[in-house]
């Protein structure tokens, strides 16, 4: 559950490559492929594009001194089993919060500002087990808000949150640590155990998360200010 | 220095020369179109007032402030029901650049610019809506653009200026909902945009340098949608076509 983004330097390479992916796409847009877009799409994709530039620059400007300290910052497997039967505690369940809230709503500039704070967290909840992390979220109705709102911010931000959790719910299926609690958690989060087996014994972690967000009802009908 | 720019481009050169300062206040009327991702479609045209005063001179530090205050109703339906809001904007902005400009050709500038800014953007729904909520949505940005000009006859000018807004923190604050509280709603920051052609007027009058400015303009506001606790901020884009009047006096 770290925050692997902001621990791995192969991360900040990416970053470096989407934005030149996006310059591509930009250029891509200028040739008019997508003739059926709007004007305004097609505006959007360049200024999505030098968004990313600027994070880019902006996340690599910031961590540059890590890149050297390459080899200790590059997360290690967790050793041990992580285990489903130890409940989350009052401290963890808090650094959970606090760090979907954080992705979730803050600018990415208090992001930025953030991101010792966030690491620390991550840190000291890296090893929980990944099904009583997400139980933690979609167990609260702000965490399950944030946790979808996570999914539709930046790339930077939403691939290495949910890289991270498809990173350890893959290391507990190697250790077999994973598929026997699926009643359990489904029950727990209030969904059918049998939409989400069969993602997990296929091993389509993203689309198990994805499942998670979009078929765990929320509470409250989200669309009240729909005018 | 007299009414040195009614008719030769002589005395157009010798304008850049001489002025460097400028104020600048008139109205500002646009037609704006807000729909939201659910289906809602509002529109309805704004009156307001922009002022301003830029120090500009020929390969020297450009900088600026500008201020905007606008108010309207807009009109419109949701899938369902008809709805009415008024809506009020106000914007703030303190701009820093520098002036290429041409001693010669047609007197033609550039000045490239960035800066700080804030907005403030009231949508307060009213009767007959379903829900009278009021939508205070706040925002500073950084602006990135640039001011451009070339005199066609030595008093007229036209010119391009496009501005970009990189937002920094924006959110929505939700008040008068009789079921709840104030709440605060985080959207997606995009980038915004805003293109003039402003085509310019000069003479004096008296003693007194004055021009007059007509700003065509174009705008585009884009919020993206984003999961909140307890109700989702729905992408929300607002398309504003208008015209700024400005009176220049320059000193």
């Amino acid at each position: 559950m770290s925050l692997s983004f902001l621990k791995k330097p192969e991360k900040q390479i990416k970053i470096v490559l989407d934005s030149f992916l996006g310059i591509l796409y930009s250029s891509r847009i200028l040739r008019g492929l997508q003739a059926s877009k709007t004007f305004e799409d097609h505006l959007g994709g360049i200024m999505k594009c030098i968004q990313h530039l600027l994070l880019g620059c902006l996340l690599i400007g910031g961590s540059l001194p890590s890149l050297s300290h390459a080899a200790p910052l590059t997360r290690i497997k967790q050793e041990s089993k992580r285990s489903y039967e130890t409940p989350v505690n009052k401290k963890q369940e808090e650094d959970i919060r606090y760090i979907v809230k954080t992705l979730a709503f803050d600018s990415l500039l208090r992001i930025g500002k953030s991101e010792s704070s966030l690491k620390r967290a991550g840190h000291r909840i890296d090893h929980l087990h990944p099904f009583r992390f997400l139980m933690t979220i979609f167990k609260e109705e702000e965490l399950k808000a944030g946790i979808a709102a996570i999914r539709d911010r930046v790339r930077w931000i939403k691939d290495n949150f949910f890289d991270g959790i498809i990173r350890s719910l893959k290391e507990e299926a190697e250790r077999k640590n994973l598929l026997q609690f699926t009643s359990n958690f489904a029950k727990e989060v209030e969904i059918d155990d049998m939409v989400i087996r069969p993602l997990l014994a296929g091993g389509k972690w993203r689309e198990f998360v994805n499942t998670l967000i979009d078929k765990i009802p929320r509470e409250t009908d989200p669309n009240r200010y729909n005018m | 220095m007299g009414c040195f720019f009614l008719s030769s481009p002589l005395l157009a050169k010798q304008w850049i020369k001489t002025y460097a300062l400028e104020t600048y206040a008139g109205p500002e009327i646009y037609e704006m179109r807000r729909s939201k991702e659910g289906g809602t479609r509002q529109s309805g045209t704004l009156y307001g007032f922009r002022i301003g005063y830029d120090h500009i001179h020929r390969y020297k530090f450009y900088w600026g402030i500008d201020a905007l205050w606008a108010k309207g109703f807009l009109e419109g339906k949701t899938e369902e029901h008809r709805v009415k809001s008024l809506f009020t904007d106000m914007n703030l902005e303190a701009r820093l650049g520098y002036t290429f400009q041409s001693k010669g050709w047609r007197c033609a500038s550039f000045t490239p610019y960035t800066g700080g800014g804030y907005f403030w953007e009231n949508n307060d729904y009213q009767n007959p809506s379903p829900l009278t909520v009021h939508f205070k949505n706040r925002f500073s940005y950084i602006p990135l653009g640039f001011l451009s000009q070339i005199f066609i006859y030595p008093n007229w000018s036209l010119g391009m200026n496009l501005k970009l807004r990189y937002l920094l923190e924006g959110q929505q604050h939700v008040t008068h909902d009789p079921e709840h509280s104030r709440l605060i709603q985080h959207y997606e920051e995009h980038f915004q945009y805003r293109i003039e052609l402003p085509i310019t007027y000069f003479f004096c009058w008296k003693k007194y340098a004055l021009a007059l400015g007509l700003i065509p303009f174009y705008e585009y506001r884009p919020y993206g949608h984003r999961a909140n606790f307890p109700f989702d901020f729905l992408e929300t884009k607002l398309k504003l076509y208008g015209t700024t009047l400005k009176c220049l006096y320059l000193f």
